[in-house]
């Protein structure tokens, strides 16, 4: 009888005990994730299967058969090979990243700069960075419309420029197919230059102040401690800005759209409106899944290549964050603080 | 140290006017701060001071209203279709007001919030105490951030009409949680990870299940970072335009669609109107985000830069 | 290569005082060591020297040339920081060098490369100049951060506690390195430190800093044997300093004190300036400090004996063992070899000789001599 009590007591905390055990633990673990990857299936792996499937035929909405008859219309790689060989899909391409690529260092720059004005603290500092983060807020939609207002042919742009130049400015922002595309570009710049300013000020913020003092002291200029010192050690960050940022400005839309839809012509056309064109526009739906594949095929690719450099990084940080660990273990003091603010990605 | 000559002794004396010190005057910095400031101001001056302004300022040819001349909040009131006007041709063309697509909005937005926010994250928490999916499953959600919202949504488009989920308040929903879904799980990671292992494990050991430790003991934890998170995926699903402007038709399209609409009408541009809605569709997010002002960076950048 | 003088330097933070009115001359070639516990404004000195804080009044002289109006990268000064600030994304060779690509014009290569090779040996880095500095040891730190400094040939070289994260051996040996290498270089060396071994056993003289003001400076000589005011004397000591009260009395034409409270035997004092009121032949009470490896045990009848106490424990360290007594009314040390038959609980008495005795007067804090 008592034999059989203590093992009762013996197993009883074992059983209170959900989630210890390895297995207990992996079966908690997929069910939390589960919701997660059924949301996923549904957004990504249905539209992918669709338009695989959608994209090897000629099928349109108005040809008079339903989605389920598609294959009617099969014809394998034309819609593909239609693509490749397009000039106004190549063309929309190369403002896709001709587009990205300004905005983002643009951005940077600008974004980088201000942080350096901004990084020591002063009167109103909190006022600044709130008046900063505002445009950040605007819907990109929104944003879109309000620079369609500014940069009408009688509106305060040119207004603006007229004041202060000779005569009246007339330039068709909007009209001008060699104008507009950098029109576009401009709100792009106006909104996100905040997130790379805010990005960067807590960069710069963490900079271990003794380090770059001792930079000065050995005779560094302006330009040699952002040389030499404050940009490797942003190094992390940086990339991370920009491959973001990049990211996001490859995919934009609202602001093109509600500004020129892409006009005049097709001047600022990027690979998000062509695909909607196509789509809303020319009801080619079978076309608009082979670009959609292929665009995607291209995003992975760069997207491949985009993460890879933050991966190295993050490996190089924790490399650098156990030795530091690892000295910090006798009494001496934590080096890296600067890296341990970004060592999550 | 056989290398080391002795040095002359007057090195510092060098010109002290040239030191930046005595160079670089405050005053200099404050200017250009502030003409960078009303720079990236100017924008949204010009849109709210747009929405006061009466028809005749809007845009005329050959002159600029830097601010309204005779103010008036007709706009606001024309737009919400709580007064009509002869003035307002807007009034006779379309029989909705500015309502119904701020409800829609309203509703969209706050439910695929909710949704991302249930799936975003108990994943999370599988990824951050269990390492759920392995190491690779962050960076594979990741991943799908990077794809144009266009090319996963037209295929979507055919499907949905063919389930006959097109133009419903549910097809949009699942659309915005699962678009915003990875923000909440790298966000909620990153917050979890800040939870030390032991809180969970304490509860267990008081007694609690694996779901009592987690709703119990971590989720109470991270209070704060899981209401930035819902602001912030609020903010995101607010600010769509292309899912609503490709999923849904006038009754189920949202207040950014909505402005859209208005452009380019037979009666030219609605400035007036338009920068009343714009200004309407700024404040939510406005609010929001100076709220979780310490986690927008955190938000934007997937949790990696923590402040 | 260069004098420092210091005038009236004072620096506030908002209300604080950091350093007020500081008055210091530091020879050219001289090894000087500012002591204090933290917050005692040394390394708010430090960093005005360096040029990294402005003083809000003072000034500071390198050769009789002012330099507070210049910026750090102006006033060829070396600093070495406490946690060493090496820059972390370089290798040891590249943080070496730093300095020296620092100049304008950049000097050639292969004339950098013969410098960082020779500072490198001097330092003791040469097996590890291609490492990155992340996988260096504290020791090897500590090396790097102070041949980066050297490299440039500094007219004056500051040393912010640069060995309080060394490990005790270590630490030994780099204070000796870095006097060696201040013989060798011959350049003017401020030190910052809280260690006042470390300070008694480097420098040529200490500047003892409390609450922003100087409280002395001179030879570690001067301060061990001549402390001019009760902060000096208290934190110069390795063992625990033995504070008494005291009264002094006249005694025929001299002064002598008696520890209070304790039936002490008079201890002569007649050479020193003693305050005494005139009627009544005693004077203010004072405290009486006396050195621990001042204090000798003696017999508890012997005629030297000037108190009696009982040892409550023994503290041995090696070389010699602190023994700590109780007296009536108050606990002193001394200082005893480890072969002393001594035990805890004997009755012992106390001697020490008058010329070991330093007096302060309680309401100034100062010595009286």
């Amino acid at each position: 009888m008592e034999a059989h009590n203590s093992q009762i007591e013996a197993r009883q905390p074992h059983s209170r005990l959900p989630g210890f055990g390895g297995r207990d633990e992996k079966r908690v673990a997929k069910l939390l994730v589960a919701p997660g990857q059924l949301l996923l299936a549904f957004i990504v792996l249905f539209p992918a299967g669709v338009a695989i499937y959608i994209g090897f035929t000629g099928w349109s909405p108005t040809s008079g058969d339903d989605f389920w008859h598609a294959y009617r219309h099969w014809h394998w790689f034309d819609g593909y090979w239609e693509a490749l060989t397009s000039v106004t899909f190549w063309e929309a391409m190369w403002r896709t990243v001709l587009i990205t690529v300004v905005c983002v260092t643009v951005e940077a720059v600008l974004g980088f700069a201000l942080a350096m004005l901004l990084v020591k603290n002063f009167r109103g500092r909190g006022l600044v960075t709130v008046f900063f983060l505002l445009p950040m807020m605007v819907v990109p939609a929104v944003s879109g419309f309000i620079f369609f207002m500014l940069y009408q042919v009688d509106g305060p742009v040119n207004g603006a420029l007229s004041a202060i130049l000779p005569g009246v400015v007339q330039i068709e922002w909007l009209q001008n197919a060699n104008v507009a595309i950098w029109t576009v570009m401009t709100v792009d710049i106006w909104q996100w230059t905040p997130l790379m300013f805010l990005i960067f000020l807590s960069g710069l913020a963490a900079l271990p102040e003794d380090q770059v003092n001792q930079a000065r002291i050995l005779g560094a200029g302006f330009w040699q401690q952002l040389r030499y010192l404050t940009l490797p050690m942003m190094k992390l960050i940086i990339l991370i800005a920009l491959i973001i940022r990049g990211l996001e400005a490859f995919k934009m839309f609202d602001p093109i759209y509600l500004l020129t839809r892409g006009g005049p012509g097709e001047a600022t056309t990027n690979i998000s409106i062509f695909l909607f064109d196509e789509t809303s526009v020319a009801t080619r739906w079978g076309y608009a899944s082979s670009v959609a594949i292929l665009v995607l095929i291209f995003v992975s690719i760069a997207g491949y290549w985009a993460i890879r450099p933050i991966e190295r990084a993050q490996e190089e940080t924790l490399e650098e964050l156990a030795g530091a660990e690892a000295r910090a273990a006798g009494a001496g003091p934590r080096i890296e603080e600067a890296i341990e603010a970004e060592a999550q990605i | 140290m056989t290398t080391m000559p002795q040095e002359e002794r007057v090195r510092f004396t060098a010109d002290a006017s040239t030191s930046r010190w005595v160079v670089a005057r405050p005053w200099v910095k404050v200017v250009a701060v502030v003409m960078i400031a009303s720079f990236f101001a100017f924008p949204l001056y010009w849109v709210v001071s747009m929405s006061f302004k009466p028809r005749p300022e809007w845009n005329p040819p050959g002159k600029v209203y830097w601010a309204p001349q005779s103010p008036t909040i007709d706009n606001y009131t024309n737009l919400l279709g709580l007064k009509s006007t002869e003035d307002s041709v807007f009034a006779t063309q379309r029989s909705a007001s500015a309502l119904t697509p701020f409800k829609n909005s309203i509703i969209l937005s706050v439910g695929g919030t909710l949704l991302a926010l249930f799936a975003g994250i108990v994943t999370a928490y599988g990824i951050a105490r269990f390492r759920a999916g392995g190491g690779l499953l962050p960076f594979q959600i990741l991943q799908l951030r990077m794809f144009p919202p266009v090319a996963i949504i037209i295929p979507l488009l055919f499907f949905y009409v063919a389930i006959k989920l097109y133009d419903t308040y549910w097809g949009v929903i699942i659309l915005y949680g699962a678009i915003t879904f990875p923000f909440v799980v790298w966000l909620m990671r990153s917050f979890f990870q800040d939870v030390p292992r032991e809180i969970s494990e304490a509860a267990i050991v008081d007694g609690c299940t694996q779901w009592g430790a987690f709703f119990k003991a971590v989720l109470p934890q991270v209070k704060g970072g899981l209401a930035a998170t819902g602001l912030f995926v609020f903010i995101l699903n607010w600010s769509d335009f292309l899912i609503a402007k490709v999923m849904t038709t006038d009754v189920h399209s949202t207040a950014p669609v909505y402005l859209q609409s208005l452009q380019g009408g037979a009666s030219g541009n609605e400035y007036g109107l338009q920068a009343a809605l714009a200004c309407l569709l700024i404040l939510p997010p406005a609010i929001f985000g100076l709220a979780i002002q310490r986690y927008l960076v955190r938000g934007l950048t997937f949790g990696a830069i923590k402040r | 290569m260069a004098e420092i003088r210091l005038e009236k330097l004072t620096k506030h933070f908002d209300e604080v005082r950091a350093v007020d009115g500081l008055d210091l001359v530091a020879e050219h070639g001289s090894f000087i060591a500012l002591l204090g516990p933290s917050g005692c404004g040394k390394t708010t000195t430090m960093n005005m020297i360096a040029g990294l804080e402005r003083p809000t009044a003072g000034e500071i002289y390198f050769d009789d040339f002012p330099v507070s109006g210049l910026g750090p990268e102006k006033r060829s000064v070396g600093f070495v920081f406490q946690n060493y600030a090496i820059f972390t994304h370089m290798t040891v060779y590249e943080n070496l060098a730093f300095g020296l690509r620092m100049r304008k014009p950049r000097p050639p290569k292969d004339e950098i490369d013969r410098e960082v090779r020779a500072v490198a040996r001097t330092v003791g880095l040469s097996e590890q100049l291609e490492r990155r500095v992340t996988r260096l040891s504290v020791n090897d730190l500590q090396k790097a951060a102070l041949g980066r400094s050297m490299i440039v040939r500094p007219a004056i070289f500051l040393l912010d506690e640069p060995f309080s994260n060394l490990d005790a051996s270590f630490r030994a040996y780099m204070r000796a390195e870095l006097k060696r290498i201040q013989h060798e270089i011959g350049q003017t060396m401020v030190y910052v430190t809280h260690d006042q071994v470390e300070a008694m056993g480097m420098a040529d003289r200490i500047a003892v800093m409390d609450r922003g003001q100087l409280q002395q400076y001179g030879t570690p000589d001067e301060l061990y044997n001549r402390p001019e005011n009760r902060f000096v004397a208290n934190f110069i000591g390795s063992v625990l300093n033995n504070f008494l009260p005291v009264v002094p009395e006249a005694s025929g034409a001299g002064v002598v004190v008696r520890v209070t409270g304790t039936g002490s035997k008079p201890i002569d004092v007649s050479d020193r300036k003693v305050p005494l009121a005139e009627r009544a032949g005693a004077g203010l009470p004072l405290t009486l400090m006396v050195r621990p490896e001042k204090v000798r045990l003696v017999g508890p009848d012997a005629d030297e004996a000037l108190v009696r106490g009982s040892i409550t424990a023994i503290e041995p360290l090696g070389a010699t063992d602190v023994i700590h007594l109780r007296l009536d009314g108050a606990d002193i040390r001394s200082v005893a070899r480890p072969d002393a038959p001594l035990r805890v609980g004997d009755n012992v008495g106390i001697a020490f000789e008058a010329a070991d005795v330093h007096l302060f007067d309680d309401e100034t804090e100062h010595a009286i001599r």
